[in-house]
């Protein structure tokens, strides 16, 4: 579905933000581009829907060079910016102007997320909706469009808690064998038990893609309630419950991945990180 | 060039922009149609008429605004040919027509007031004149060709779009100037050079296919810019 080969990436005058890059994501899973602020989540998104050019490598997306921002590719494809702009319609404006560009766009599912949502009056202005308002409409017409690619720029962001936790509930039931979700965040908190496969992003380098499944496999999560004295944790951190650490699964022991741990662990220690999944260390 | 061109994502597109911009343009015609309404020639709404069709040229692709409104526009799933073949309609075809509208309305209501005023005064002779008037004063290749220059620019110059487009404008008119003036001040240095190049009969040539030139440079001028305008938008990044 998408496939990333060595690409180059710089932004004017600057040094390259993306070295030699490569990355492959399929369908049927939902990833989490996960990474500090400036660390290029927002413009590996822009590359793979064709809104900057990498200037060496290929970029493969639904079967096209994103580049070229073929019809095709673009109807298929649905980025959902972290700042939205909204043209000055009522929201079933929206609908009427925006759907015709979406072959598999649905009517019911769009009034179903927006109930989700809790909003009711498809007469309002989007303008006049407040920021977290704005996104959800947002979120559920690019829901109901039905894409294959769903590219979400820190989609949490500006939403209330009971939203964010909507925002998980209705993410997971979107997600099909047919389609790929990309979410991208420095929230690690927010897309707990909604992602089954992971990306870690720093320095422009790709330190980790794996799913959820094989991280569990080769990693365990736990909370000691008393301190011990054993040293091979691979990362240990306080918290209000204990002391949660992260341990290489040695003796298959099956746990939950604790994503804002795996996170912390992964920063604090990249090359035993990238050791433990066979990753090349550079 | 893009492959497949649709014509259902044009009417799309089509769609959209007069979904979202109904009223402004409304707005927009109603004061043309007041200007004609008040003015006693034609001169004031055709001023006003070529500055709005500039304008509109100018801020129709509206991807020099902010970040968010090129992304929108480069995100919306049509072709870079079909979205600037619907601009180029907008452009050059729907929006000057709409402000004629609006001004021979403007002229039909102003000959209805005037009969009251006037005997014998024919509303139907007048204002067929006068629209035929107006008609006849619109540059339509010129206006043409600027609207494509103007709407370059717009694409072009991500940051005071405007002023830049007029200081180009400005600069490369002064240097084409300038160029001119040089040959001549050269021939007129060489007397017998001058001679040869300006004689009755080159004069009489030059008047006849003056019209034909200036015709081609502004259709090149148009074309230029319309394609230029489809790789810039091509290779546009966000």
């Amino acid at each position: 579905m998408i496939e990333i080969k060595n690409i180059d990436f710089a932004y004017k005058k600057k040094q390259n933000l993306f070295s030699e890059l490569s990355l492959t994501m399929t369908q049927g899973h939902i990833y989490g581009l996960l990474g500090k602020n400036g660390t290029g989540k927002t413009s590996l998104l822009k590359i793979i829907s064709g809104l900057l050019f990498a200037q060496k490598g290929e970029v493969n997306v639904l079967g096209y060079n994103a580049a070229s921002r073929k019809p095709d590719m673009l109807n298929d494809l649905y980025f959902l910016p972290e700042e939205i702009f909204v043209p000055y319609l009522k929201i079933k404006q929206i609908e009427k102007v925006y759907a015709p560009f979406y072959p598999k766009f649905s009517k019911e599912q769009f009034d179903n997320y927006l109930k989700e949502f809790e909003i009711q009056d498809k007469n309002a202005l989007v303008n006049k909706l407040s920021q977290g308002q704005k996104k959800k409409v947002m979120i559920a017409f690019a829901l109901a469009c039905n894409t294959k690619l769903l590219l979400l720029d820190e989609p949490t962001n500006g939403l209330d808690i009971p939203s964010k936790s909507i925002f998980r509930r209705v993410m997971a039931s979107v997600a099909t064998e047919d389609i790929a979700i990309i979410i991208s965040t420095h929230q690690v908190r927010d897309l707990h038990s909604l992602i089954d496969s992971v990306i870690i992003l720093d320095n422009g380098e790709i330190i980790i893609n794996e799913t959820d499944e094989y991280i569990t496999q080769k990693l365990t999560f736990n909370v000691l309630e008393t301190p011990v004295n054993e040293t091979t944790f691979l990362y240990a951190e306080d918290n209000f419950r204990g002391l949660a650490i992260v341990k290489e699964n040695d003796e298959h022991i099956e746990t939950k991945l604790d994503l804002e741990l795996f996170f912390n662990a992964v920063m604090a220690n990249k090359s035993k990180m990238k050791d433990v999944f066979n990753l090349k260390n550079e | 060039m893009d492959a497949k061109f649709s014509f259902i994502r044009v009417k799309s597109l089509l769609n959209r922009y007069f979904i979202e911009n109904w009223k402004i343009d409304l707005i927009l015609g109603l004061i043309i149609f007041l200007l004609t309404l008040i003015s006693r020639s034609h001169q004031t709404p055709l001023f006003v008429f070529s500055f709005l069709v500039i304008v509109y040229s100018f801020k129709l692709f509206a991807v020099n605004l902010s970040v968010l409104q090129r992304t929108h526009f480069l995100m919306i799933p049509a072709s870079i040919f079909e979205k600037l073949s619907v601009n180029a309609i907008l452009i050059h075809v729907y929006y000057p027509l709409i402000l004629l509208v609006f001004f021979f309305i403007g002229i039909v209501c102003r000959g209805i007031i005037v009969s009251f005023f006037i005997d014998k005064f024919d509303i139907v002779l007048e204002s067929m004149y006068q629209c035929k008037n107006m008609i006849n004063s619109i540059p339509v290749l010129s206006l043409l060709s600027i609207q494509a220059v103007v709407m370059f620019g717009s694409i072009y110059f991500m940051k005071s779009p405007f002023f830049k487009t007029l200081l180009s404008v400005i600069v490369f008119f002064l240097f084409l100037l300038s160029v001119v003036l040089f040959v001549f001040y050269k021939n007129l240095e060489n007397n017998a050079m001058l001679t040869v190049l300006i004689t009755e009969e080159f004069l009489s040539k030059i008047n006849e296919i003056r019209n034909y030139v200036l015709i081609f440079i502004k259709l090149s001028i148009l074309f230029y810019f319309w394609i230029l305008s489809y790789f810039r938008l091509k290779e546009m990044e966000v």
